[in-house]
C-alpha cells in the first residue's frame, strides 16, 4: 500500500528538478494497492539534450526518490523515449504473435503502512536501544542520545545484537532480544550501515512495531532505501527511520556525536516523542 | 493471497519477449525462454510434488515460493524438468534460518549460495565435477544455477541495488555456482554423506566467489596441505572479521592431489584439522588496530596466530576437478550462513 499524495509530491518534486531542462515528467499510473508507479518523460521542448541525465542515471534517480520518500514501493515502470520499450502484446495480436505466459514473481501482501504509536512524552518511559558488535559510531550516537533523554527523564537501557549466532547460542540470544523489548517502552534499533546489518537491524526494530511499540531504525544515507524496502517487503512500510550521514563510521568520534547531538531533535520528531 | 501464477499475454518473439520480462523485471539480462503454461506443466510434473506447495517463504519478500513459481524460473531460465526436484531441495537449504538468506541477500558483500551435488543425480543430469567444473563445462549446470539465481530476484525479492547493496557482486550471481564432487576419484566418503545424507543430495554453501590455489613442485601430502592451508588464509577473507560468530571455508582437492593426501590420511577430519591450522596468519602481520581486535576477540592461539576458522570442523573438503591436477579451488564463505545439506527426490 501506498500514499497517492507522497507518490504525487515527489514526482512533481522530480518533474520541476527536471523542467528546466525542457523535459517534463507525468504520473501516468499508479497503483496504490500494489505499490506499483508508472511515469513517463516528455523530451518535445527539450534544448539542451546533453542535460538530461542519460535514461539509466535518470531511472536511479527517480527510483531512489520514489522508494525514499514514499514507503511501500514495489515496482516503478519509467517510459522514456529514448529507450524504446517492447512492443504491446495487442500490436502483435494482431499478427497472431503472442502467448501466454506465466508471472515468475511471488504474491506479496500490500502490508500496513500505519509506522506504530507515537512515543509521547518521555518522562518515565523506558527506551531501548538496539546495538550492535558493528559499528562504534553508533553507540557513540547512542551515548549522546541516551545523555539527552536520561536528562529528558527517561530510562535507558541497551541491548547488543551479534549477527548471525546458532544453535542454543542463537536462541538463547534471540529470547534475551525479546525479553528486552518486552520489558521497554520505546524501541530505538541500529544501525544500518551495510546490507546484512540492515536487514538485521530492521528485523530488529520491526519486533518492536509488530508488538505495539513506537519503534524507529537507525539506518545511514546510503542505506535507507534499503531499509524502506525491507521494512515494506516484510509487511511494515510505514517503519520509522532516523537517517545518520554517511559513511558516518569513517569518521572521528567527536564528529560523531556532534552529528549525534544534531540529530537528537530529529529523532524525538520522528518517534512522535515529547520532552518536557 | 493466491499462489497460482498469474496468467499474462506476452510477445512471441524471443527478442521482444526478452524486452517484455526486462521492462517487468524479471529478467538478468540474458536471454529468457517464455514461460508458457505448458513449458511450465512439463516442469511442475518433473518436479513430482504439486504446483501449489509452498517450497519455502523467501526473504526479504517474504512471498511464498511455490512448486510452480519455481518451475516458472526455472523455464525462463532454461534448466531442464529434470532438474526440479535437485532446483526444490536447494531453495528448501536456503530458506533455513541457519543459512540466514535475509542477510545475504541485502549485504554489501559478494556471497551468492553455490550448490554442490553428490549422488547419481549428478550423472543424470550432467552435474560437471571434474575438468572446468566451477565453470566452462558445458550441460545443464550453469542453466540451473541461474534459475536459483531468478528464484531470488523474482521471487524472493533480491534487486541490485533496492534490495542487494553487493558492492561489487560476482559472476556467480548470474548463473550460480552449481558442480558436483567426484565421488569415484575421492579418497573419502561422499560430502553430503559426511554431513549425514547419503545418496543423492545437495549442499549449500554461501561464497564469496571462486579463488584458485596453484602449486607445482610438492610431491608430499604435508607439503601440500602446507600450501594450500596457508593459501586459504588471505586476510581479506570474512572469516577474519572479528565481528563474525563464525565462518567457513570449502576446499575442493583435484583427483591427483586427494589421492596422494587420502593415502597419507584416510580420515578427512584429519585433512580438515591440517588444513585448519595451516589456514592462519600471524598476529604480527596485521595493523595495530587489527591486532587489538583479535586480541580482544579472543582469537590469537598459543603461537600468536589467527586462524582463518574457528574451528577445524568449519574446513569442508571435497574431491573435484581435472585430473591435470596442480590447482585446488577454495571457496570462502560469507560467514554466519550454516552451509545446509538436503536430500534430493524422496
Amino acid at each position: 500500500m501506498i500514499d497517492r499524495d507522497s507518490v504525487e509530491k515527489t514526482v512533481a518534486d522530480l518533474a520541476a528538478m527536471f523542467e528546466g531542462d525542457g523535459a517534463a515528467l507525468r504520473l501516468t499510473s499508479l497503483d496504490e494497492r500494489l505499490g506499483t508507479i508508472e511515469l513517463a518523460l516528455a523530451l518535445d521542448d527539450i534544448t539542451c539534450a546533453d542535460c538530461v541525465l542519460p535514461p539509466d542515471r535518470l531511472r536511479d534517480v527517480v527510483d531512489g526518490a520514489l522508494r525514499r520518500t514514499v514507503p511501500g514501493v514495489r515496482r516503478l515502470v519509467l517510459a522514456d523515449p529514448r529507450e524504446p520499450g517492447p512492443p504491446e502484446p495487442a500490436a502483435h495480436a494482431a499478427t497472431g504473435g503472442v502467448i501466454t505466459v506465466l508471472d515468475p514473481t511471488g504474491e506479496i501482501s500490500p502490508g500496513n503502512p500505519d509506522p506504530g504509536p507515537d512515543a509521547g512524552p518521555l518522562s518515565g518511559k523506558r527506551i531501548g536501544f538496539r546495538v550492535d558488535v558493528l559499528w562504534p559510531a553508533w553507540d557513540w550516537t547512542v551515548s549522546e542520545w541516551t545523555r539527552e533523554l536520561e536528562a529528558a527523564g527517561a530510562a535507558v537501557t541497551t541491548w547488543r545484537r551479534a549477527q548471525g549466532l546458532k544453535g542454543a547460542e542463537g536462541e538463547r540470544k534471540q529470547a534475551e532480544y525479546d525479553a528486552f523489548v518486552g520489558g521497554v517502552d520505546v524501541v530505538v534499533s541500529g544501525l544500518g550501515n551495510c546490507g546484512s546489518c540492515t536487514s538485521w537491524s530492521v528485523r530488529d526494530g520491526l519486533s518492536g512495531l509488530t508488538r505495539g511499540l513506537p519503534a524507529i531504525v537507525g539506518v545511514t544515507e546510503q542505506f535507507e532505501t534499503l531499509a524502506r524496502t525491507l521494512a515494506a517487503d516484510q509487511g511494515r512500510p510505514g517503519l520509522r527511520l532516523i537517517v545518520l550521514p554517511f559513511s558516518v563510521h569513517t569518521l572521528p568520534e567527536d564528529e560523531v556525536r556532534a552529528h549525534a547531538r544534531a540529530l537528537y531533535r530529529r529523532l524525538l520528531e520522528n518517534l512522535g516523542a515529547s520532552v518536557a | 493471497m493466491t499462489t497460482a501464477a498469474t496468467s499474462i499475454v506476452a510477445p512471441a518473439d524471443h527478442e521482444s519477449f526478452a524486452a517484455f520480462a526486462h521492462e517487468r523485471g524479471w529478467s538478468d539480462g540474458l536471454p529468457l525462454v517464455p514461460p508458457t503454461p505448458e513449458r511450465v506443466a512439463a516442469h511442475v510434473a518433473s518436479a513430482g510434488r504439486p504446483a501449489d506447495e509452498v517450497v519455502a517463504t523467501l526473504p526479504p519478500s517474504g512471498a511464498a515460493c511455490t512448486v510452480e513459481k519455481v518451475a516458472v524460473n526455472a523455464v525462463m531460465a532454461g534448466a531442464p524438468p529434470s532438474a526440479m526436484p535437485l532446483l526444490l531441495s536447494a531453495i528448501g537449504a536456503m530458506a533455513d534460518p541457519g543459512f540466514e538468506l535475509h542477510a545475504l541477500n541485502a549485504t554489501t558483500g559478494s556471497v551468492t549460495p553455490a550448490v554442490v551435488v553428490n549422488g547419481g543425480l549428478r550423472h543424470e543430469l550432467g552435474i560437471p565435477f571434474g575438468t572446468g567444473c566451477l565453470g566452462g563445462a558445458d550441460g545443464p549446470s550453469s542453466a540451473i544455477g541461474r534459475a536459483l539465481r531468478l528464484v531470488m530476484r523474482n521471487i524472493a525479492g533480491q534487486r541490485v541495488g533496492v534490495t542487494s547493496q553487493s558492492t561489487f557482486g560476482q559472476p556467480g550471481r548470474a548463473t550460480g555456482i552449481v558442480f558436483g564432487e567426484w565421488e569415484e576419484r575421492s579418497p573419502w566418503t561422499p560430502l553430503a554423506e559426511r554431513r549425514g545424507v547419503a545418496g543423492d543430495a545437495v549442499t549449500v554453501f554461501g561464497t564469496m566467489g571462486t579463488a584458485n590455489i596453484c602449486e607445482v613442485v610438492a610431491a608430499d601430502p604435508d607439503v601440500l596441505l602446507h600450501f594450500v592451508g596457508r593459501a586459504l588464509a588471505h586476510t581479506g577473507a570474512n572469516g577474519f572479521l572479528v565481528q563474525l560468530s563464525f565462518a567457513e571455508v570449502l576446499v575442493a582437492l583435484n583427483p591427483v592431489w586427494a589421492e596422494m593426501i587420502g593415502r597419507a590420511y584416510p580420515d578427512v577430519a584429519d585433512v580438515s584439522r591440517i588444513l585448519w591450522d595451516y589456514a592462519a596468519v600471524p598476529l604480527s602481520e596485521w595493523p595495530e588496530q587489527h591486532q587489538r581486535q583479535f586480541e580482544q576477540a579472543g582469537r590469537v592461539d598459543g603461537r600468536g596466530r589467527v586462524h582463518l576458522a574457528q574451528r577445524p570442523e568449519d574446513v569442508l573438503v571435497m574431491v573435484a576437478g581435472g585430473l591435470g591436477g596442480l590447482h585446488a579451488a577454495a571457496l570462502h564463505s560469507w560467514g554466519t550462513t550454516i552451509t545446509q545439506t538436503r536430500r534430493v527426490g524422496a
